[in-house]
């Protein structure tokens, strides 16, 4: 068993892609937030704060003083200090993007990013907390810079991480799917269609369902097919890629058609971890052929 | 690294990796599945790096709704309105904008104020007193109008006396509807 994690790390190549890809995502995600900054991360913003024990010591509070700083009653009298943190997600996200001081890079970005998701959490969805875990995992995985004993000790992190990365996203299609087996709405078929109903999720796409129990039925039952497979076809060769390419159907129905679209786009962008190399590679060339002719056809 | 502490540290992952994920197989499934004493047991590692709820639309949202405010100052008031109708309309139009998530925020809002009402079985309409009062301000939902209110109250150029708050709901499953009118909020 030990073979698998001290291996030499196969993947590389994929993570890195996959990892400039999120990080392009997260961009642009924080330049479109920019209009409301203050109302999500300010102290003193529309949806408040998590809170803070002050009973409790700095010290003894663990993990938590570290990614809830926004939080901390401070930030009322030095209001300015989530500037820094919308700022240093920016600049460490395009630092990163360039692969410029890549370890640096990712810790601070996953500090930035999990104190403002922190902090805004009103506003956000489970997307949100999956882009913080990812980047959790993501900080243990780089290019082992040599074979030193600390290059040996990169890779098995390298592989400890991308495994654990994989099985967050199995749990997260499982329960997802388990949760709903115990909702009336999802088995009888009708959840959709009260889903289409909210003014929310109101578009020409969710409009469809509104009133036709077959289609809202087809969906729903869709929807908890896929979501309790993923954990298990996900790694059958064969069917894998159909299989995903449902599965991008499925979350740009959420992201454009539910409007709910951090959360479908970085459902989509994880699907990447499950791509062999050979395809991430094919998906790479498409890009650069598409770049050439834009280049060739722009005079 | 020498073969023989390769395969230690090897191992050492191995067992990380299996603890790793059975702490979060058991603090992200279902109740009915792994019960909360269970749950109880890993939340010490598991909190906050890897607090992580997939219940997605699982129960289904049925309660649909929009947010209302007055907001009063010592000589005047700002009328009824709703705040979120603007960021509501540009996101049903621009996808991804960050009108999506004021948008959120208000379907948020509703969420939260449905649940309690459900929870504490009180009517859409219901006016509150007394007891029953007492009861809602100790809720979720109480919580979170209070802070954006409080939120709302310091975007002011003046001071801010109170900040009424309201919410038109409806039950998308039994078509039940009403306006609950939450207590008004000093400031």
């Amino acid at each position: 068993m030990d073979k698998i994690f001290t291996r030499p790390f196969q993947d590389m190549e994929k993570i890195s892609f996959f990892r400039t890809i999120l990080y392009a995502f997260l961009l642009f995600n924080a330049l479109s937030l920019l209009p409301i900054v203050g109302d999500i991360y300010a102290y003193y913003g529309l949806v408040g704060t998590k809170g803070w024990n002050t009973d409790v010591p700095l010290l003894k509070q663990g993990t938590k003083m570290f990614i809830n700083i926004l939080s901390h009653p401070a930030n009322s009298i030095y209001q300015w200090v989530y500037v820094i943190f919308v700022v240093g997600q920016i600049v460490f996200l395009i630092l990163g993007l360039f692969n410029i001081w890549p370890r640096v890079s990712a810790v601070l970005i996953y500090l930035f990013t999990v104190n403002l998701h922190m902090k805004g959490y009103l506003a956000f969805t489970g997307g949100e907390v999956l882009i913080n875990n990812v980047l959790f995992y993501l900080m243990f995985i780089h290019h082992p810079r040599d074979d030193s004993w600390f290059g040996d000790f990169q890779n098995i992190l390298n592989n400890t991480f991308y495994y654990i990365l994989l099985f967050q996203v199995c749990i997260l299609y499982l329960f997802s799917g388990l949760f709903k087996l115990y909702d009336d709405a999802w088995i009888s078929g009708h959840a959709i269609q009260y889903i289409s109903r909210l003014s929310i999720f109101e578009s020409p796409f969710t409009a469809v369902f509104q009133d036709n129990y077959l289609l809202s039925a087809i969906a729903g039952y869709s929807a908890l097919a896929y979501q309790l497979l993923f954990p298990f076809v996900v790694w059958v060769k064969r069917v894998k890629i159909p299989f995903l390419i449902f599965g991008v159907i499925f979350h740009l129905g959420i992201a454009i058609g539910m409007g709910i679209f951090t959360f479908g786009m970085i459902m989509i962008v994880v699907y990447i971890l499950f791509l062999d190399t050979d395809q991430i590679r094919g998906i790479k060339q498409r890009f650069r052929k598409r770049n050439r002719s834009t280049q060739i056809a722009s005079p | 690294m020498k073969r023989k502490n390769k395969i230690l540290v090897g191992w050492l992952a191995f067992l990380f990796v299996i603890f790793h994920m059975s702490c979060l197989f058991i603090h992200a499934a279902p109740s009915q599945i792994i019960p909360d004493r269970y749950k109880e047991k890993v939340s010490a590692y598991i909190d906050p790096l890897f607090r992580q709820n997939w219940s997605l639309f699982a129960p289904c949202p049925v309660i649909d709704g929009r947010v209302k405010m007055k907001i009063n100052f010592q000589k005047d008031s700002i009328d009824w309105h709703y705040p979120f109708a603007g960021d509501v309309y540009w996101h049903s139009i621009f996808r991804g904008s960050h009108h999506s998530e004021l948008a959120l925020l208000e379907s948020h809002l509703v969420f939260w104020l449905g649940r309690d009402l459900e929870g504490m079985q009180f009517a859409f309409s219901e006016e509150l007193t007394g007891e029953k009062l007492a009861e809602f301000n100790k809720g979720k939902s109480y919580v979170l109008y209070r802070r954006y209110a409080v939120g709302i109250s310091k975007k002011m150029d003046k001071e801010v006396v109170s900040v009424e708050l309201a919410c038109e709901l409806k039950n998308v499953k039994t078509d039940e509807e009403g306006t609950f009118y939450l207590p008004a909020m000093k400031m």
